[in-house]
């Protein structure tokens, strides 16, 4: 990685073209996630990597590396968008199209598909009744993949108060979720 | 359909409400759009040689490191829109300027003298295709001429089309204007002349894709060579 990152600092399109196709699926899936459709999704990334091309001078290679690094960007770049398009309310909604990645357990039994599915609806609306602090923390771990020690780095918060703060917002969605605690 | 990286164990505590969790919000997602990625490359390309202003670019000159494919094997989604991004019109400006040199030749004896030439190169780095562009004046316009070589037989409907692309100034998309489609023979060559009303001085790129011949005026096909102009 570090390879790339130098690869990077020089100016080489095979290492960019790299740095894109290694952040593009938990950026895109982070920001879709709080967009309205594909393309505003595919925007933040492509904005995030050319905003990181220009400060690229400026990056200096520390844990958890490079990755990190285009994350916090792109989660600035997010922020900008919602500022820009006037989104300052929590959501209220989570786009359901965009959310049909994962496969229910019993594919073959339509019954079990549709509890599987009801299941997610109910996750998804307890899921919007968390702070937007906490709803953050979630998504960066289990919608965008990172790691406690790359979202710390991201929220510029230690490691350790991460894996607290991820506990604690399970925890508030299982209370939300109520006779789903089994979960 | 690329997923988040699962390569990460799950923390001790994530349990079955995170597995669940990323099973309600983790959305679809899609291959990089192949025209993106050429954006970036584009600007990569534009910042080295900014960052090196007394340079002379050729045409078909390549960054110092053997480049990888601009595009990989998905199909770009139908959009609103080409590439997007923010704008680097500066940095293109910059690289527009400081280019020089470029290749003065001919395909061969027949043909008006050019304006330019050069050789588009696969993307693929393990693909032979090749193709010799030359652009001459003629009359008001200009001819583009092609000889393409190594081009795998295009499927039954589908067609290579070449391509003048550049960055738009307004919004920093990259924007392609056609200058003509056509198919190889059976033993992969061609030759090629199209007349186009293109300034080719106005451009970055010209691209040959492939095209699935699916009615779309934009480019919706991958790039398979490309040449950066001066």
């Amino acid at each position: 990685m570090r390879c790339l990152a130098d690869g990077a600092r020089e100016r080489d399109p095979d290492a960019w073209e790299q740095l894109y196709r290694l952040i593009h699926p938990r950026l895109f899936a982070f920001a879709r996630n709080r967009l309205s459709d594909d393309v505003d999704a595919e925007d933040v990334v492509s904005e995030t990597m050319t905003r990181a091309l220009s400060q690229i001078d400026r990056f200096r290679w520390r844990d958890p590396g490079i990755e990190a690094w285009l994350f916090g960007i792109g989660r600035n770049v997010l922020h900008e968008h919602h500022r820009r398009t006037g989104r300052t309310q929590p959501r209220s909604e989570i786009d359901p199209a965009a959310a049909t990645n994962a496969p229910s357990d019993d594919e073959g039994d339509p019954a079990s598909g549709l509890i599987a599915d009801e299941e997610k609806q109910a996750v998804r609306h307890a899921f919007l009744r968390l702070r937007p602090e906490d709803q953050e923390i979630l998504e960066l771990r289990f919608v965008a993949g990172l790691s406690a020690e790359e979202i710390a780095y991201i929220v510029g918060r230690r490691s350790g108060a991460i894996r607290m703060a991820q506990s604690r917002a399970l925890d508030r969605l299982r209370r939300q979720l109520g006779d789903r605690s089994e979960l | 359909m690329n997923e988040p990286r699962q390569d990460k164990p799950r923390q001790e505590g994530d349990g079955q409400l995170g597995e669940v969790l990323t099973a309600a919000l983790r959305p679809s997602v899609p291959e990089p759009d192949p025209a993106r990625v050429a954006a970036l490359r584009l600007r990569v390309i534009e910042s080295a040689n900014a960052a090196s202003a007394s340079r002379v670019v050729v045409a078909g000159d390549r960054p110092s490191a053997q480049p990888r494919p601009w595009i990989g094997s998905g199909r770009r989604p139908k959009r609103r829109r080409w590439p997007i991004g923010p704008v680097l019109a500066g940095a293109a400006a910059v690289a527009l300027a400081v280019v020089a040199g470029f290749a003065v030749g001919r395909l061969d004896s027949d043909g008006p003298a050019p304006l330019l030439r050069g050789t588009a190169t696969a993307v693929d780095a393990n693909a032979a295709a090749r193709a010799d562009i030359e652009v001459s004046a003629a009359g008001a316009g200009r001819q583009v001429r092609l000889q393409g070589t190594d081009l795998a037989p295009p499927e039954p409907g589908s067609f290579y089309e070449l391509w003048f692309a550049r960055i738009r100034a307004s919004d920093g998309g990259l924007e392609a204007i056609s200058a003509g489609t056509f198919r190889p023979g059976p033993n992969g060559s061609v030759s090629v002349r199209f007349d186009t009303a293109a300034d080719p001085t106005q451009f970055q790129l010209m691209l040959v894709t492939l095209e699935p011949g699916d009615g779309d005026p934009l480019p919706s096909g991958d790039v398979v060579l490309q040449l950066q102009l001066p």
